[in-house]
């Protein structure tokens, strides 16, 4: 029912342009887990994921009065949350920090695995490794696209990229996933 | 279409997102090249498995800190953080709230001795009716259970009021002092039946006028006054054997003391000097002693067989009297003098 009402109609639209504080609990509640995935999915870590959504959503509320609805609203948001996690990877001190993460990833995924819940969660580990091994442009376009379900217009227009740059990059970043995940494979 | 053209769509054309005529033309590949068919295949398996994969959900309680975070700040808060949050400032700031913390400790400290002194200043006030304070002092709780004693008390207190130095029995003394020492709220109902009015309470109103007091002294004087006066109750010689009988408050302010005398004397530094080595002679020791603007207190315990030499040695030092003291003293004799 929320996300009903937190769409794009045109009268939450107003109310949220107008500061009212109830719409604005209402996008966070209907957007939280999109816009907190795409951040845990892009940062690799919960608490920095946590720390950028929450930004995503301080400066949503910042710019609604100025948001024309000419994109979705899910499509603006996703926007800023991929902006803020791609500056965020983009700096140096954020780059040491990965190299650490990576390493912790790997030793976590020691070790036989027979039970089939381990194997799971052993392919999400090697998902999540997969995912979080590709270079920063390609693993935001694969999390919009597999993992959230984005078109590739609206990958467009989230990363202000051309159609065939967001088909190109998606296709490399699946061809990298399929070579290190083949062995999950059937 | 080559198998390198057509790979490169492979992904778009699961997403069904090539253009009709390039749909096509993958399509005829696709049909007859196994390998490329193969590596389609494995891309489908490839995004099954990514949809597969569990969305994550936001922690508990992100909406409310989010709400929160987006929620716009008074703009003196907004103020406050600019100037506030760096370091470079902040915590300079806090290390001077220590240091204050800190000197508002060390101010209190330095007030907290006078009142202690204040409180301690137990012995009798210097003027001449104070014996009749005193003694009710350390005795006064002794009135209460033993309303007996009435009959013979009007008799003795006019003797106490005198500053007699040999007492009657104890119960006969009993009567009076409370009547002397508790303050109208104190709680002692049958004392005023006991007492002989006019010798006692004279004094007591002169008491009360005393400038030479202040009201903080005044205060914890009189708490201490009652504090003292408990330990008589179980018995004076019970009290000396076992201090503790007195209650840690009472034990930590002052014990109680057998004798409460006052020294008239020309010089009080010498007569301190010379009190302390009379003390030190006789056996006894110095137990505590402070200095005042007029008087000095010097309090000591003295063996009691030579008890009699030391209030001989102290009538040599200056003009001796004795204000208040207990009518059976112990073997070690608890003395209060106040060098005037």
């Amino acid at each position: 029912m929320r996300e009903a009402e937190a769409g794009d109609a045109p009268r939450f639209l107003d109310r949220l342009r107008a500061g009212d504080a109830p719409a604005f609990e209402d996008l966070v509640m209907t957007y939280q887990h999109r816009v907190f995935g795409v951040a845990l999915r892009m940062l690799g870590n919960r608490a920095e994921a946590e720390e950028v959504a929450q930004e995503a959503f301080v400066r949503a509320h910042r710019a609604l009065g100025e948001f024309r609805g000419d994109a979705k609203l899910s499509t603006w948001l996703y926007a800023i949350t991929s902006r803020l996690c791609l500056n965020r990877l983009a700096s140096g001190e954020r780059r040491m920090a990965r190299q650490g993460e990576d390493a912790l990833l790997r030793l976590s995924d020691a070790g036989p695995r027979p039970d089939a819940a381990l194997e799971r969660r052993e392919l999400e580990a090697a998902l999540g490794r997969a995912i979080a091994d590709l270079p920063e442009d390609r693993r935001i376009v694969v999390v919009l696209r597999d993992l959230e379900g984005l078109s590739y217009e609206e990958i467009a227009q989230v990363l202000e990229l051309e159609l065939g740059t967001v088909r190109s990059r998606l296709h490399r970043a699946r061809a990298e996933l399929k070579e290190k995940l083949e062995r999950f494979l059937p | 279409m080559n198998c390198e053209g057509a790979r490169e769509s492979l992904s778009a054309y699961l997403d069904e997102a090539l253009a009709p005529d390039e749909r096509n033309l993958l399509d005829a590949h696709l049909a007859g090249c196994a390998a490329c068919h193969r590596e389609l295949e494995a891309l489908r398996g490839t995004v099954a498995m990514l949809r597969r994969v569990e969305p994550p959900r936001a922690p508990v309680g992100f909406v409310d800190r989010a709400v929160a975070a987006a929620r716009p700040r008074p703009w003196f808060r907004r103020v406050a953080e600019a100037v506030l949050l760096p370091l470079s400032i902040k915590l300079p700031l806090e290390a001077a709230a220590v240091v204050m913390v800190g000197l508002l400790a060390v101010y209190l400290f330095e007030r907290t001795p006078e009142l202690q002194q204040a409180a301690r200043e137990v012995a009798p006030r210097p003027e001449p009716a104070a014996p009749a304070k005193e003694r009710p002092a350390e005795l006064a709780d002794q009135a209460p259970p033993a309303p007996a004693p009435s009959t013979p008390a009007p008799a003795e207190a006019p003797a106490q009021a005198a500053g007699e130095r040999d007492r009657a029995a104890a119960p006969r003394s009993q009567g009076v002092d409370p009547q002397i020492t508790a303050p109208p709220s104190a709680g002692a109902p049958a004392a005023p039946a006991l007492s002989p009015p006019p010798p006692e309470r004279q004094p007591q109103a002169k008491r009360e006028a005393a400038p030479s007091e202040n009201v903080a002294g005044a205060v914890r004087s009189e708490v201490e006054s009652r504090e003292r006066a408990r330990p008589p109750a179980a018995g004076a010689d019970s009290a000396r054997a076992d201090p503790s009988s007195t209650g840690p408050a009472a034990k930590r302010v002052l014990p109680p003391a057998d004798v409460v005398a006052r020294v008239a004397v020309q010089d009080r530094d010498a007569a301190e000097r010379e009190l302390t080595t009379l003390i030190a002679r006789l056996g006894g020791s110095v137990t505590r002693r402070w200095r005042e603007d007029e008087v000095t207190v010097v309090e000591a315990v003295i063996p009691q067989p030579r008890y009699g030499e030391f209030s001989a040695g102290v009538a040599r030092i200056g003009t001796w009297r004795v204000e208040a003291e207990r009518p059976d003293l112990p073997a070690q004799v608890h003395v209060i003098l106040r060098l005037r």
